[in-house]
């Protein structure tokens, strides 16, 4: 009898720990090849074969369809330059420039992966050959709920979420490091329900 | 007794160990969600299909999505319209094409059945901007060459290393009044297995003479 609690004990250990920190691994991304750039993260690995087993792992649960070197580089920001969670119901302000590439797209996700789209003619994604620039070539983007003059990225509801800032036909796709390359500060500008 | 719950708790953590790792190995293979298993769901080898981004649900209200859920894929640019094809190399190479040129930008990849990218693409680096992949093995790509298939003509020969896989053809839509170009530039991408066997026998003559 104690034999089979014992048994039991292992058994119950091994598959709800094991599964557990598997799932959580998976789930929250562990980012080996992970290059940072401000509040802005890529994996240039996610996606070819040289992944880790836990990016794979996440590639084939989430149905995402990775760029491929040739194609371009995604970055995400999940928060701002004070470290705090980017939510939809905040007003952002983006401001600088990016590597070189030739042209770039922003977005808004879920942590899932879903694309959040703002009301009807609103505009739920930014791509830069309609970008309006500075003189030295740097841009500003307002992200947010309220409406901007100028480049205005539209969020709704309320919420965590992430911003994707995809870099296409660039030759930051084979970067390494993040060595000489920058993206765009992320300042928050006020909350529309915060309390 | 205690002595006995101790050594469970610690074959227990052993266990934990080896069921994370099987875990982790194991998702690529039996999910029911990777690029692949949906893909397969859409449609039949060498079938085109659409892809559209995962949607928030809160925003059907306003533009009702004409996909379908098994359509929709995560963390996809919602800037660009893609179109799919699964395929597979034992009936020969694979020739993917589009009709003409558009000024928008487009990109290709391949990749194989575990959504591992293996080749990609983008208009400029495309022989005169125009969609045309020939996939195969080394043999195979070896095979094409010998005929005249790519004499004076734009596709490129992709030697990859698996015998399934699917590509993606993306094309940007960065004004919306380039949407219906778009639209019929991607209806026109076929996916199609090219029978080399016959020429592919021509040349074997040839190396015989």
């Amino acid at each position: 009898m104690r034999f089979l609690l014992a048994s039991l004990l292992a058994i119950a250990i091994a598959l709800g720990l094991g599964g557990w920190t598997a799932k959580l691994a998976i789930d929250g991304g562990t980012n080996f090849d992970a290059v940072e750039l401000g509040p802005w993260t890529a994996s240039p690995l996610a996606g070819t074969r040289a992944a880790d087993p836990y990016a794979k792992a996440r590639l084939a649960k989430l149905a995402q369809l990775t760029l491929g070197g040739g194609e371009g580089i995604v970055f995400h920001a999940e928060e701002d330059d004070q470290g705090r969670r980017l939510l939809l119901q905040c007003s952002y302000r983006l401001e600088g420039g990016t590597p070189a590439a030739r042209f770039f797209t922003l977005s808004a996700h879920s942590d899932a992966g879903r694309v959040d789209l703002p009301q009807a003619g609103r505009p739920g994604w930014l791509t830069s050959n309609s970008l309006l620039r500075k003189e030295d070539n740097s841009f500003e983007i307002a992200v947010g709920p309220e409406p901007r003059s100028g480049n205005w990225l539209a969020t709704n509801l309320t919420g965590p979420y992430r911003l994707t800032f995809a870099l296409y036909d660039t030759p930051a796709s084979a970067i390494t490091g993040a060595a000489g390359l920058t993206m765009p500060s992320i300042q928050r500008e006020g909350c529309r329900d915060d309390g | 007794m205690m002595g006995r719950f101790i050594l469970a708790i610690l074959i227990g953590l052993v266990g934990a160990g080896l069921v994370h790792i099987a875990v982790v190995f194991m998702i690529p293979r039996v999910s029911d969600n990777s690029a692949w298993s949906r893909l397969s769901s859409l449609g039949e080898y060498f079938q085109v299909v659409r892809i559209a981004p995962l949607r928030d649900s809160s925003s059907s209200a306003s533009e009702p999505p004409s996909e379908t859920p098994r359509e929709r894929f995560a963390f996809a640019d919602p800037a660009f319209i893609v179109a799919s094809c699964r395929f597979e190399l034992g009936d020969g190479p694979v020739e993917i094409t589009a009709n003409g040129t558009i000024d928008n930008f487009w990109s290709a990849s391949i990749y194989d059945s575990q959504g591992g990218n293996i080749y990609s693409i983008n208009d400029r680096a495309a022989i005169d901007g125009i969609v045309n992949l020939v996939v195969g093995t080394p043999q195979q790509i070896e095979e094409v060459r010998a005929t005249t298939l790519l004499e004076d003509s734009p596709a490129l020969p992709v030697i990859v290393d698996v015998l399934r896989g699917y590509v993606t053809v993306r094309v940007l839509i960065d004004e919306e009044s380039k949407r219906a170009a778009a639209d019929s530039f991607l209806r026109s991408v076929t996916c199609l297995p090219i029978d080399i066997r016959p020429t592919a026998a021509a040349s074997g003559v040839e190396r015989d003479s």
